[in-house]
């Protein structure tokens, strides 16, 4: 008898152990039960899960370009008053990459490549978790997102004919019509060139921001600072008088509007030059200039000073036989064509200044050029 | 065939104790703030005024409907219009703060209290809160007194003044008849193309509107409007602006028979009215009697 009851103890023990294990487990998210179950109880036979919790915040992990982007969908899953409906999809693609790209519509995207709405929202709402709308629910909520500006900017109804035809033509549109929406393309947004603003910082009021700048030459994409913004916001009625602000916020994921010491980076007093290479002590050359800043500060938002040494990008062994030196600008004539790189560039070093002395005893470049000097 | 004073008198005893037997196995008490009550969330965020509802809510309740394609003009949500008799659930524009160019649009209709003003005005009885959180009104007790009218705080009721025969009181009855009764969704939650209302639980409902709040702090207005209001009703309201400004009366949150309930009580009970009345009545016999005598 004393034996069972200490068996019977020692399995209680164990079971509040492995109870214990689990809401360990679980009590790693910092959660709320409802997040993930839709029941009161969940188990583990029946877990109750939601479909896609919140808390997988990843998103889309396997990306794709806009121009792979499906060009039309046709939605006809739910069609009882109206016929089905055409969704340009690259089209609104396109016009999702100036803003938020493709997580703007695909929201709570399990990690992986782009999933399409159907496979989170169904047709038919589930009573047992409310939170989520059903797949009409969620077309509506998200088109509607812009399309209602639209609609009380321009049209002034709520006329559920833009995009649903009515209902006993099967579809609407030709195959030809078709063809012609699926080529269908935003047209590429204007790009400012400056804007010079004033901010409430009295040493130095005016903060110079070249828009085309950041873009051009930094690389930076539409969304990766337009990511709020709506549509509306430059699609106004013309009577909309457009204002330009800028906040901290919109400058500190590259630059560190935070310290002190760095005010001076954007506001001054006057309008700031553009940005110029040379001053890093490295003026770029025809060739480099071409470039984007990231073909060569690889992964790095704040910029720093990369070693200048030619093999640190190029990892080609330069030989006179294989390199066109016309490339750099200077033609080479005959007799300096045939002979060593390292003749001239002393240790192969090709950021330095080309060195004449090996054959000529008062000569140097620039003054002097081995061949001549070309318009590349 | 006589029958004595004494037999008719026990007759009638025993059939009005049968009666009051009878109707005491038949009332067992109402739950009507069960935990599984059914109320509908609004977010009038995501409503775009498309005012299918409306036309839902009429073809639902027999109501003319018109042509469903006259529901997409927006010129109505130039005058703020109230539920009336021909229309038991209106949409209403109002401007919007945070974004000039749009309207905030918000569905109008019986809130279905958890506490309803218009039940406990009733005088016969004809509007009961049901099990299922519905608020409804029963034709075959109705007097046409219209005191529902005047204590709605909401001012819902409506009334068919132009009838002379059998005239209706007419407000949302959350289709109770038809669909919330067997657990269906009311006809307007299931035309909102949107998804802008939700038909479920209050209690989840409720948790889901301050979980919507919690995520999107910049969308809405920290406030659910209906959790509290006048004790609690079935609907329920999330908004992007305060509830003022979205035609929304300031009712506080005591239930709002509460002013009212005490004193009508306190005067029915133990009869005070009729003996009063007979009392008065008996006083004027008397001292009349007492002239005449007096005249002899």
């Amino acid at each position: 008898m004393k034996r069972l009851i200490e068996l019977l103890g020692l399995l209680l023990i164990l079971g509040q152990f492995a109870l214990a294990q689990r809401i360990g487990h679980h009590a790693q998210f910092p959660l709320r039960c409802d997040e993930c179950h839709y029941c009161k109880k969940p188990t583990y036979n029946e877990p109750c899960l939601k479909i896609c919790p919140d808390f997988i915040r990843e998103g889309i992990t396997v990306h794709h370009s806009v121009e792979d982007a499906p060009t039309l969908l046709i939605i006809d899953t739910l069609q009882s008053k109206y016929a089905p409906s055409v969704f340009t999809h690259r089209l609104h693609a396109q016009m999702g990459e100036m803003l938020g790209g493709c997580e703007s519509c695909h929201h709570h995207n399990p990690p992986g490549k782009v999933r399409p709405c159907i496979e989170c929202h169904k047709p038919k709402r589930d009573l047992n978790d409310l939170s989520r709308p059903s797949l009409k629910g969620a077309y509506h909520q998200l088109c509607i997102n812009c399309h209602r500006s639209w609609d009380s900017d321009w049209s002034k109804t709520s006329d559920c004919y833009f995009c649903h035809p009515k209902a006993g033509e099967s579809l609407s549109q030709t195959p030809e019509q078709l063809a012609e929406l699926a080529k269908k393309r935003h047209p590429a947004p204007k790009t400012p060139e400056l804007f010079v603003l004033k901010s409430d910082y009295e040493e130095a009021p005016l903060v110079t921001f070249r828009h085309k700048e950041h873009v051009f030459t930094f690389g930076l994409q539409c969304k990766s600072c337009h990511q709020d913004n709506a549509c509306a916001d430059c699609h106004r009625s013309p009577t909309k008088e457009k204002s330009v602000s800028l906040e901290h916020d919109n400058c500190l994921p590259c630059h560190q509007t935070a310290i002190d010491e760095n005010c001076e980076h954007c506001h001054d007093n006057k309008e700031k030059p553009a940005f110029d290479h040379a001053k890093t002590g490295w003026p770029l050359k025809p060739f480099h200039k071409k470039l984007t800043c990231q073909t060569c500060h690889k992964d790095q938002v704040e910029f720093q000073p990369l070693n200048t040494d030619c093999n640190t990008c190029h990892k080609t062994n330069w030989q006179p036989g294989t390199f066109n030196h016309s490339m750099t600008g200077v033609k080479l004539d005959e007799n300096h064509a045939e002979i060593d790189c390292e003749t001239c560039h002393l240790n192969r070093k090709f950021n330095k200044k080309p060195d004449c002395s090996e054959c000529h005893e008062s000569k140097s470049f620039p003054k002097d050029v081995p061949g001549k000097l070309i318009n590349r | 065939m006589s029958q004595s004073r004494r037999n008719f008198l026990k007759a009638m005893g025993a059939a009005s104790l049968t009666a009051v037997g009878a109707k005491n196995a038949k009332a067992t008490p109402k739950n009507v703030l069960s935990d599984d009550r059914f109320g509908v969330l609004v977010d009038t965020t995501v409503c775009i005024g498309c005012r299918q509802c409306e036309y839902a809510c009429k073809v639902e309740h027999d109501l003319p409907a018109g042509n469903i394609d006259d529901y997409s003009d927006r010129s109505v949500f130039e005058h703020m219009r109230r539920p009336d008799h021909t229309a038991l659930t209106v949409v209403n524009g109002y401007p919007s703060e945070k974004d000039k160019q749009q309207q905030v649009t918000v569905k109008v209709q019986c809130m279905h209290c958890d506490h309803p003003a218009c039940v406990s005005a009733c005088i016969v009885g004809a509007i009961s809160k049901q099990e299922n959180g519905a608020v409804i009104w029963d034709e075959s007790r109705c007097i046409g007194c219209r005191y529902c009218m005047v204590a709605c705080p909401f001012q819902i009721p409506a009334f068919e003044y132009h009838k002379a025969i059998e005239p209706k009181i007419m407000k949302c009855d959350l289709c109770y008849e038809t669909r919330t009764s067997k657990g269906q969704p009311p006809a307007c939650v299931e035309a909102c193309p949107t998804e802008a209302l939700i038909f479920g639980k209050r209690y989840e409902l409720i948790q889901i509107a301050h979980e919507r709040i919690r995520k999107n702090p910049d969308r809405y207005y920290d406030h659910v409007f209906g959790e509290h209001e006048v004790g609690g009703t079935s609907w329920l309201y999330l908004g992007s602006q305060d509830f003022s400004k979205l035609g929304f009366p300031d009712l506080g949150t005591k239930p709002a028979p509460g002013a009212t309930e005490p004193i009508q009580h306190a005067i029915f009970k133990f009869f005070v009215p009729p003996v009063a009345l007979y009392a008065l009545l008996g006083g004027i016999m008397w001292l009349g009697k007492q002239n005449r005598e007096e005249e002899e």
